[in-house]
């Protein structure tokens, strides 16, 4: 063992270019591959992530504030409950003038149970009455920070706050997808923007012990505790299905970007240090001259390999820990997630596994065939390229007639196939990696900076407040800002479902040119004609619906047949 | 086979090519040869008549295609790649034309590590290393890097290392090809001295000066011994005849 350290330390001392080079490849593919199962990890279920953070609630039910529901503590399959928590429904913040409605939960303490999820700021202070905590994707959404000021109206007039943190509320999906966002305030504000509490109601969240049993839960629920069936009822697979599927196309870049940045750390390792080892076929040769044995000369490349490989590999580990929160920040902010943990040991452990193996795989290929051709040979010949006939490509080269300096470097580029297809595949996919990567981060952006992108096909919304329909469209035909409008109305339908009976819901009636605004259908298409409707997950799950379905609904007592021609995220 | 033969082939072949439709080289056809302790054999003949093959073969660098060969009274010609490493390790020194040192290792470096393998511990490997140093003249030479030393000085440091595990038996192939008229009468005198400690030594050369020195003169031509006998000495010019013939009927 003591010539083959000492054999194995001359050699990183003298090939120390090499060696860098080695050791920053295997650097830069230790941190491609923690950054990338980091993300992926990130990536995984980020719904899920989030509802564990918060202890979610899996059904949130809604009363008016003075209803006794405590009966629900009585029922079974109860984990926990907690009720009483004020929410203002209805009101509204301004934001540059604009005013956007939004939920409003009243909180001083975060409670035990869906407690909101902290991703930037603090949380709201019992002292500080000009408090107040945003969504995270409604803050992103219109570019708010912490820190920033945003209106509360109180009694007639616009109150500044100080936005103090963002948060998620993982009941519901990321504004603008569900436009409704949630806002937390101290109970106080709740009561001044609304001292008659004729719009406070309270929420009472409820965790179950088979959360598979909400839907018969809340049955039970109703049945048993009439009040809570009043205002409807968020449960989690909602909530779940709503986030998930707006996540599917980020998980699946994600996943992809996993498997590439895989595929590429494990060919440009085979490359770096099986192209190391041959370069030394000659001097294998000379270590079994002088009495090392094939396993005992593979054992120097192993030793070297390795060490520099373990040395870079920690690097990389440090490296992609540092430099994660960067990527996982911006996938959270997509995905509506909680910011991930950015430094997972396990993944740290098994990339550094990883990455150890390919190095030990790809050293002890080449040293056991330098160690099988006989020692005369890699003594006289080292490593040659085999001299037997130009491969394929060579003669097309010659039959084309290339420059004879190209048909030589073809010939030699790929006078040994194997090698020449790693080669190949090492730099197809690093350079697949490369365009993966940025074209995700493109993604992401442009998710985050287009409305379009984001299931908002508008760019503003307009209340017409005392004025008609007609006035408004009139003044904004006028502004030659506005280069098209429809409007939306929202109207209550109800529909007989085989399990819960009459269902009622909102839906949403759009008018005017709607036809010319990119709304995101995620199955099917955008409506085209009266009689046609695109219904939201929930209803599909409700209903057990497919797009091409027809659907009866009652609206204001009339039968309205209703072709389903696409289903949104919503 | 006799316990006093060092080493001894029979039947002795060597064949390369001859896959792929390429045409068959062959570079030993049919060699009997055996070596007494403590002879010293020169084998001479033109360039490609498979004297460097036959020496790669009795030292386990090559394997025969055909044949017998024995190390010791052992058959050694079914060995495997590492039971020929230990071998050559404990019993066999080699000693290249391009001296074939480990670039990145000091003289002493290169002695020692063939030493260090056989798991003499390190400090008795520098004493080695050093004495075999002092032995050849060149122990101021100890730290340098093969780069930094001379052609005559490089081939003494590859006979140290050769020695350095006390072996039964050194292999020389053209140990003055590569060096300057006076390195090579330095190299040739410490294989003399080498020989004279009693080391069965078998060297390959084109130089009749140093055949010379040899107990004995193996010719060959074409894969084939052709003449086996005492070489001729530069004193005595009569024994000169008989080589000369011997090369001429090649």
């Amino acid at each position: 063992m003591n010539a083959i350290v000492r054999k194995a330390l001359a050699d990183l001392r003298t090939y120390r270019f090499q060696s860098a080079m080695v050791a920053i490849i295997v650097f830069a593919a230790t941190t491609t591959l923690v950054l990338a199962l980091t993300l992926q990890r990130g990536a995984d279920d980020p719904w899920a992530n989030s509802f564990e953070q918060a202890n979610g609630a899996h059904i949130a039910f809604n009363a008016d504030l003075d209803d006794d529901v405590s009966e629900i503590y009585e029922l079974p399959g109860v984990e926990a409950v907690r009720a009483d928590v004020p929410t203002l429904w209805g009101t509204g913040i301004v934001v540059n003038g604009r005013k956007h409605e939004v939920v409003m939960y009243g909180m001083v303490d975060l409670p035990e149970i869906n407690r909101p999820v902290l991703t930037d700021g603090r949380w709201l202070d019992p002292g500080d009455q000009r408090g107040i905590v945003l969504s995270r994707s409604f803050a992103k959404d219109l570019e708010i920070d912490v820190g920033d000021s945003v209106g509360v109206p109180l009694a007639g007039t616009v109150e500044q706050f100080e936005v103090v943190g963002l948060a998620i509320n993982v009941n519901r999906g990321p504004y603008p997808n569900w436009d409704v966002s949630s806002t937390w305030a101290l109970p106080e504000t709740l009561f001044a923007i609304d001292p008659d509490a004729e719009n406070i109601h309270q929420s009472i969240f409820v965790r179950l012990t088979d959360p598979e049993a909400t839907d018969a839960f809340i049955g039970r629920a109703y049945a048993a505790v009439p009040a809570l069936s009043q205002y409807g009822t968020d449960d989690w697979i909602e909530a779940r299905d709503s986030v998930n599927e707006w996540n599917q196309l980020i998980t699946i870049f994600l996943g992809v970007f996993s498997l590439f940045a895989f595929a590429a750390v494990g060919f440009v390792i085979a490359n770096v240090i099986s192209g190391r080892v041959l370069a030394q076929f000659r001097e294998i040769g000379l270590l079994k001259a002088i009495g090392f044995t094939p396993r005992q000369a593979a054992l120097i490349f192993l030793v070297q390999n390795l060490a520099l490989a373990l040395a870079a590999g920690i690097g990389g580990v440090a490296a992609a820990a540092i430099v994660a929160p960067v990527f996982l920040r911006r996938t959270a902010d997509v995905m509506n997630a909680g910011t991930p943990d950015a430094f997972y040991p396990d993944l740290a452990l098994l990339a550094l596994v990883v990455v150890q193996a390919l190095a030990a795989l790809f050293t002890l290929l080449p040293a056991w065939r330098g160690g099988r051709i006989s020692t005369a040979q890699a003594l006289t010949k080292g490593f040659e390229a085999p001299q037997h006939r130009p491969g394929l490509i060579a003669r097309i080269a010659a039959a084309i007639h290339l420059p004879l300096v190209v048909v030589m470097g073809v010939k030699d580029a790929f006078a040994r196939p194997m090698r020449a297809g790693l080669t190949v595949a090492a730099l197809t996919i690093t350079v697949l990696t490369v365009t993966f990567g940025l074209s995700m981060e493109a993604t992401a952006r442009k998710i985050l900076d287009e409305p379009a992108m984001n299931g908002n096909p508008f760019d503003i919304s307009v209340e017409p407040g005392e004025l008609s329909e007609a006035e408004t469209r009139e003044i904004l035909e006028a502004n030659d800002a506005v280069a098209g409008l429809h409007t939306r109305g929202t109207i209550r339908m109800q529909v007989t479902s085989a399990d819960d009976g009459v269902v009622s819901f909102s839906a949403r009636v759009l008018g005017g040119d709607y036809q010319g605004f990119p709304y995101a259908i995620s199955t099917g298409r955008m409506i085209a004609a009266p009689g046609e409707a695109v219904a939201g997950i929930g209803l599909f799950n409700l209903l057990g619906l497919d797009v091409g379905d027809d659907l009866n609904v009652t609206v204001d007592g009339r039968a309205v047949p209703l072709h389903i021609v696409g289903r949104d995220r919503e | 086979m006799s316990a006093d033969l060092v080493v001894s082939g029979v039947n002795l072949g060597r064949t390369y090519g001859g896959r792929s439709g390429a045409a068959a080289v062959c570079a030993l056809d049919g060699v009997d040869i055996s070596v007494a302790a403590g002879e010293l054999t020169a084998i001479m003949g033109p360039s490609g008549c498979g004297k460097s093959t036959l020496l790669n073969i009795l030292g386990g660098l090559d394997r025969p295609t055909s044949g017998e060969l024995y190390l010791g009274g052992r058959r050694v010609d079914n060995l495997s790649e590492s039971e020929w490493a230990v071998l050559r390790r404990n019993q066999i020194g080699f000693v290249f034309q391009f001296f074939n040192l480990i670039g990145n290792l000091t003289a002493a470096g290169n002695i020692e590590l063939p030493a260090l393998l056989a798991g003499i511990p390190s400090r008795r490997a520098r004493q080695r290393a050093t004495g075999l140093l002092q032995q050849l003249g060149i122990a101021d030479q100890a730290d340098k890097l093969p780069s930094e030393l001379s052609g005559g000085q490089r081939q003494r440091v590859a006979l140290a290392r050769a020695l350095v595990n006390e072996p039964s038996l050194l292999l020389a192939d053209e140990p003055t090809g590569n060096l300057d008229s006076g390195s090579a009468a330095d190299v040739l005198d410490l294989i003399r001295t080498i020989h004279a400690q009693g080391r069965t030594i078998i060297m390959v050369t084109h130089d009749p000066k140093v055949a010379a020195i040899a107990d004995r003169l193996i010719m060959m031509q074409d894969g084939q011994i052709i003449s086996d006998d005492v070489p001729a000495r530069p004193l005595e010019p009569g024994r000169l005849r008989p080589v000369v013939e011997a090369q001429a009927e090649g």
